[in-house]
């Protein structure tokens, strides 16, 4: 668990360290070395996640030489290296990941049942790109590279109008509980629901990095071995975003344990993190659409 | 340590807020600084794109036979290519010190060698050359992060027909995210010149 949290907090944390704000400095050529100080070595793991990915997708390359060399083999280690930059792809901001922590902080659950919805998740952001890219390209709809963008675009605004939605509902459904309780009726709690919403607005968001892996074996005439291998993408992503949900549920339940000395503290910390973890929905959801329609 | 969860906690619900895309498309670039007896005549820029993103590009305006036709190159310029105009074309100017805003782009063309697409095309920004130094910043960055832009020092060259006055280039620090991804990266370059 500890190390889970090392890597963890180290990716994220380095999320906000601006990978510009070496430039400004200037020296000279002859004294061109690399920034290696305290404040960027913790951006290292980001930016290593990028260089990574680099690395990655010129395997998938080289190895697609040699597979039409004719060194079948190749092909299983391709799926692995597909599998690799799926988890290393959704590692960088992004994919879903904010919206399943907060979802499942909000949803009293079984780190099992959050782990099994984080797969889904993942497994439907990379699959609703394949079908996008299927459908243009067999469809002959336009320019696969601009049109996908086009709609993704679309579709993006859809997805994070119904992640907001969702967000609102589990805070009102969340106060009318609490209100509910006040009032001394204990007929109904809150239900546990079926996240059915929240698996369809995470699909509605189509995987760019997976369309690119797809648009790679399309071109060179690959189609079955590029859908397994976009599939590949895909299954990595959900293992990532498994992680993220185990954290968030065990979190949840360690602190929900540590701090119950009695069932009234457990309730009150039950609606809290219902609350918060609504709020959070809900604000993630605001934040995404905003940076989709401004940005 | 449950202050420690709470922590990672928050990291991940903000990270939407703080960070932007991460790069789908790598680039290597190349600038050429063009001198002539005038001064500064313009800077020719080259782009190499990563094989997959290529293939992509591709599949998508090529007809299968590897070489872009004038028509192949006129449809990338118009639809892959010109919707960049917004972003300034990644290419961030800044004279004096104040930041200098892109003039149109021209001589647009687009090339494949190896399987990897190379776009080549002109910055039209003349400068006299003077008594006083003239000084010229250039980094090219894509700052919504989509594109991961590498610019290496020994891509940064002054024109063939070199000029009969002083010139010198200074090179910036590469970014870690560049430096990670080349060793030899550097980040923005200043282009210096005057009348002897």
């Amino acid at each position: 668990m500890k190390i889970l949290i090392i890597v963890l907090s180290s990716f994220i944390f380095t999320c906000y360290l601006s990978p510009a704000s070496a430039l400004s400095k200037e020296v000279p050529s002859a004294s061109l070395r690399p920034v290696v100080n305290t404040s960027t070595t913790a951006a290292g793991a980001q930016h290593y996640i990028v260089s990574l990915q680099k690395q990655l997708k010129e395997k998938m390359v080289s190895l697609t030489r040699k597979l039409r060399q004719g060194d079948k083999v190749v092909a299983l280690l391709l799926l692995g290296v597909a599998f690799l930059y799926g988890v290393v792809h959704s590692l960088g901001p992004g994919h879903g990941k904010a919206v399943i922590a907060s979802y499942l902080l909000a949803r009293k659950g079984s780190a099992r049942q959050g782990v099994i919805l984080a797969a889904i998740a993942g497994v439907v952001h990379g699959v609703s790109a394949i079908v996008l890219v299927l459908v243009i390209y067999f469809l002959s709809i336009g320019r696969l590279t601009t049109t996908f963008s086009h709609w993704s675009n679309n579709l993006q605004i859809v997805s994070y109008t119904v992640i907001t939605l969702i967000g609102l509902w589990l805070l009102l459904a969340k106060l009318a509980s609490l209100v509910q309780k006040k009032r001394g009726d204990t007929g109904k709690t809150e239900s546990a629901g079926r996240p059915w919403w929240l698996l369809l607005a995470l699909a509605l968001a189509p995987c760019p990095g997976t369309m690119i892996v797809l648009l790679f074996f399309l071109s060179q005439k690959m189609l079955s071995l590029g859908i397994l291998m976009a599939l590949a993408v895909a299954l990595g992503m959900a293992l990532t975003l498994s992680g993220i949900a185990f954290f968030t549920v065990y979190m949840r339940a360690t602190i929900m344990q540590r701090s119950s000395k009695t069932t009234r503290v457990y309730t009150v910390l039950h609606d809290l993190f219902g609350l918060l973890g609504a709020l959070a929905v809900f604000c993630v959801g605001l934040l995404l659409l905003y940076g989709a329609i401004g940005g | 340590m449950l202050k420690t969860y709470v922590f990672i906690f928050c990291l991940l619900l903000l990270q939407p807020v703080i960070a932007s895309a991460h790069p789908h498309v790598f680039v290597n670039n190349y600038l050429s600084f063009e001198f002539d007896s005038a001064g500064l005549a313009g800077i020719k820029v080259d782009w190499v794109f990563d094989e997959m993103f290529s293939a992509g590009i591709l599949l998508d305006f090529d007809d299968g036979d590897a070489i872009l036709s004038p028509q192949e190159v006129a449809a990338i310029e118009a639809e892959a290519f010109t919707n960049l105009a917004k972003f300034d074309y990644f290419i961030h100017l800044i004279v004096a010190g104040e930041k200098f805003s892109l003039p149109a782009v021209t001589e647009f063309s687009a090339t494949v060698h190896n399987g990897s697409l190379f776009y080549s095309f002109k910055v039209p920004c003349r400068m006299p050359v003077a008594q006083a130094t003239k000084s010229l910043t250039v980094r090219v960055e894509d700052d919504t992060n989509f594109a991961s832009v590498i610019t290496n020092k020994s891509s940064i060259s002054i024109s063939a027909s070199t000029p009969a006055y002083p010139v010198s280039l200074t090179y910036a620090q590469a970014s870690m995210g560049a430096f990670l991804v080349s060793r030899e990266a550097v980040g923005a370059v200043t282009v210096k010149f005057s009348k002897l």
